[in-house]
């Protein structure tokens, strides 16, 4: 699967189906009126806007009585995506829709958006149902209650009014929010990698710390009924032990690294570009609110970080390891020992984990 | 012959009669339901006056599961908390709201929930079982349920069909749309409503009257001012019960001195009248000197007093005489029709915001009043009417 992968969520009958048929401009989505129409779970939907691969998650819609069963649902997708690896597979960004019909948000919807911020899945915010909001007061008050932009948008040119007093609405706000997809998607990209390789050290971290530190201490406790103390064997078992965490880190090291490379290049060739070709095309000021003067601010240069990610520890750690088991060879109190080294290895893989850093955060509308 | 002191005394009847009717108004309790943002405040503000409660953008209004609204008017609203998703109890609040209808349901009839509004919005295009569920429930309770699409100027005929049709398996839209009978489709877009007449908030109005209990309906058209001619009609009928009245205590002639009988009645009149208008609710103080409820009611009687012996056509020929029956009827009916007809053009000026015109017809009270009351006596007199 290839391209931008969104979210779409808010309330039932928000427009939420609507929106997905809008901006791929096909009717990919069942919609309707009278009863919700969108089942549970999120619902795949492919194709192409402005030429790029858009993959979108349609969602059921919040509904009073059922939402104990939305959060459910709503948590697992979070869940999901906090630890999927593959950056081709993350979310990029969530369309979260609030009618314009309604002229309300709910403390739960604004929850929902504090989790989605906290996720780093940095939410576009659309009034959908516009045509309800033709002076822009809902759209203005919601942005002072949020302190985020949003984009208003009507998906659907209809009928509407009854009797003698209708009056037809115009689908609008399309390249609005394309633009606005674009630019979260590169403020998601830039925060969640870090969210994300920090989900993975520390899943590692963790793994190494359980396996590292056990065979350690086994292979110390096992030598000590074969071998007769000699400086060599206790060189021999450092020796050993080393090998094992540095292999163990520069897997580590090796899986960030694919990671990091294939996150570069799928937002190389998707996202850098695309939102490029939409600069070129749309000419808006956008373009210097988010970008500043230089378009290469648009690199992200992750492996930047990376040489300083996982440090050659050996260097104090190794001596410390010799005089450890020296100690422990000369009967000195063993079980108090074989803990020290123990908390030794442990601190090693915590430290790492304490290494990756949040970089500034980034300068994005919304 | 009326004195002084009886001019006087009618003066204080009419104040006493005034807070009589206050006091024993029997008002409708109506409960408003329906989820958050779908245009409940708009719904009481369009029936009881701009301003009645506030209606707000962004943030939920409602603060309470309830919010018991009496606002010195004749009806009692529930305004339910608006119910919103993922709320602590949202599975409680139908428990609620029947829970409530129910524990009143055998107390008397003061006590009891009248009528249901229930508000969903039109252009949120849904009813979502949740709705339909407290629906059904309270429609099983045989309380008159109201339902009231909102927001009908934003939403397409096609799905307010289906909606209309989840409600009411049986209807459909084109069905509802002109009919007298519950769902009604509302806007408060005044263009919109101006060119369709069934968007009109007094088709809901005229729906809740009717399924009113007869002694509770004076109080509920009082309270509302979206329809003056229901005022209007109201007090005509009104006048015409005394006025009946009255010809039956002067059936034989009486003698001047049972004047004060006559007053009593035509107070009692006087004070439901102006009851039925309700004045004091939309703001006529900034016109009037003094203070407090019964503001309009005693301007009213002073001027009434002021003027009274004016007021009766060949009242000098009836001196030392007696009054006939018929006489006295069409005495009362001019005072009625003259109060009626005087207080109906202050409120429509009012709501429509003439202030000049408002203030004219309160400098010009006396002489207006007593054109009123020569051009409907004879009328009367003459059995045009």
């Amino acid at each position: 699967m290839e391209g931008y992968n969104l979210m779409i969520i808010g309330k039932s009958g928000v427009g939420k189906s609507s929106l997905l048929n809008y901006l791929f401009n096909r009717n990919l989505a069942e919609t309707g009126s009278g009863k919700p129409v969108t089942k549970e779970g999120f619902h795949l939907k492919s194709g192409l806007i402005d030429g790029k691969t858009v993959n979108i998650y349609d969602s059921w819609g919040i509904e009073a009585g059922k939402t104990k069963e939305w959060l459910e649902m709503f948590e697992k997708q979070i869940q999901q995506s906090k630890t999927e690896r593959n950056v081709g597979k993350w979310m990029h960004t969530v369309l979260f829709c609030i009618s314009a019909e309604s002229k309300r948000i709910e403390p739960f919807e604004k929850e929902i958006l504090k989790v989605l911020i906290r996720e780093k899945l940095n939410p576009v915010v659309v009034v959908t149902k516009s045509d309800a909001d033709i002076e822009g007061s809902f759209k203005r008050e919601i942005e002072n209650i949020l302190r985020l932009k949003t984009v208003s948008v009507c998906s659907e040119s209809k009928s509407v009014g009854l009797g003698k007093s209708k009056k037809v609405t115009v689908s609008s706000g399309k390249n609005e929010l394309i633009n606005s997809v674009l630019v979260n998607c590169i403020g998601s990209f830039k925060e969640r990698i870090v969210v994300i390789q920090k989900a993975v050290l520390k899943q590692r971290a963790l793994y190494g710390k359980q396996t590292i530190s056990r065979n350690a201490i086994n292979e110390i406790e096992s030598a000590s009924g074969i071998y007769t103390i000699s400086s060599s064997n206790v060189k021999r078992i450092s020796e050993n032990i080393k090998e094992r965490i540095s292999n163990y880190d520069n897997e580590t090291k090796d899986i960030l690294k694919i990671q990091l490379e294939s996150a570069e290049l799928f937002y190389n060739e998707n996202i850098y570009l695309s939102f490029k070709d939409n600069i070129e095309k749309s000419k808006t000021s956008l373009t210097s609110v988010i970008l500043g003067p230089k378009p290469d601010m648009l690199s992200l240069n992750l492996t930047d970080w990376l040489d300083d990610l996982i440090p050659n520890v050996f260097v104090v750690f190794y001596p410390i390891l010799i005089f450890k088991l020296l100690r422990y060879f000369s009967n000195e109190n063993k079980s108090t020992v074989l803990n020290e080294i123990t908390n030794e290895i442990n601190n090693h893989f915590d430290n790492q984990y304490k290494m990756i850093k949040l970089p500034a955060k980034q300068k994005v509308l919304m | 012959m009326i004195s002084e002191a009886q001019t006087e005394q009618f003066d204080v009847k009419i104040q006493k009669e005034f807070d009589k009717v206050k006091e024993n108004v029997k008002k409708p309790n109506i409960f408003l339901i329906g989820g958050t943002g779908v245009g409940k405040s708009s719904i009481i503000n369009m029936i009881f006056g701009e301003g009645t409660v506030k209606t707000g953008e962004g943030n939920p209004v409602t603060q309470e599961f309830y919010e018991k609204i009496d606002l010195n008017k004749n009806v009692i609203l529930y305004d339910t908390k608006g119910f919103e998703v993922g709320i602590k109890g949202e599975n409680e609040f139908e428990e609620k709201v029947l829970g409530f209808i129910d524990n009143r349901k055998n107390g008397s009839l003061e006590n009891q929930i009248h009528i249901v509004w229930f508000a969903v919005s039109g252009s949120s295009d849904r009813i979502t079982d949740f709705d339909l569920n407290l629906y059904k429930k309270l429609k099983e309770r045989e309380v008159p349920v109201a339902v009231i699409f909102t927001k009908s100027d934003n939403a397409s005929e096609d799905s307010l069909n289906n909606m209309v049709k989840r409600l009411y398996p049986n209807l459909s839209f084109e069905k509802s749309f002109e009919s007298e009978f519950s769902p009604f489709f509302t806007s408060t877009d005044k263009e919109a409503v101006k060119q369709e007449s069934n968007l009109s908030i007094n088709k809901v109005v005229d729906w809740s009257i009717n399924v009113l209990p007869e002694q509770l309906k004076d109080a509920f058209i009082s309270a509302q001012q979206s329809n003056l001619e229901l005022k209007f009609e109201r007090a005509k009928s009104i006048v015409y019960q005394h006025s009946t009245a009255n010809v039956v205590v002067g059936a034989s002639p009486i003698p001047f001195s049972d004047a004060p009988l006559l007053i009593a009645s035509q107070s009692g009149m006087i004070a439901r009248i102006v009851n039925l208008y309700d004045l004091e609710s939309v703001g006529m103080q900034e016109f009037l000197a003094g203070t407090g409820a019964g503001i309009i009611v005693s301007n009213m009687a002073k001027s009434l007093v002021g003027n009274l012996l004016k007021f009766i056509p060949g009242f000098g020929t009836l001196i030392g005489g007696a009054i006939n029956g018929a006489v006295a009827g069409a005495i009362t009916f001019a005072m009625g029709s003259a109060t009626n007809l005087i207080l109906h053009k202050v409120l429509r000026h009012r709501l429509e915001g003439n202030k000049s015109e408002v203030k004219n017809i309160l400098d010009n009270f006396g002489p207006m009043f007593k054109e009123l009351f020569n051009e409907s006596f004879k009328m009367k007199k003459d059995g045009r009417i």
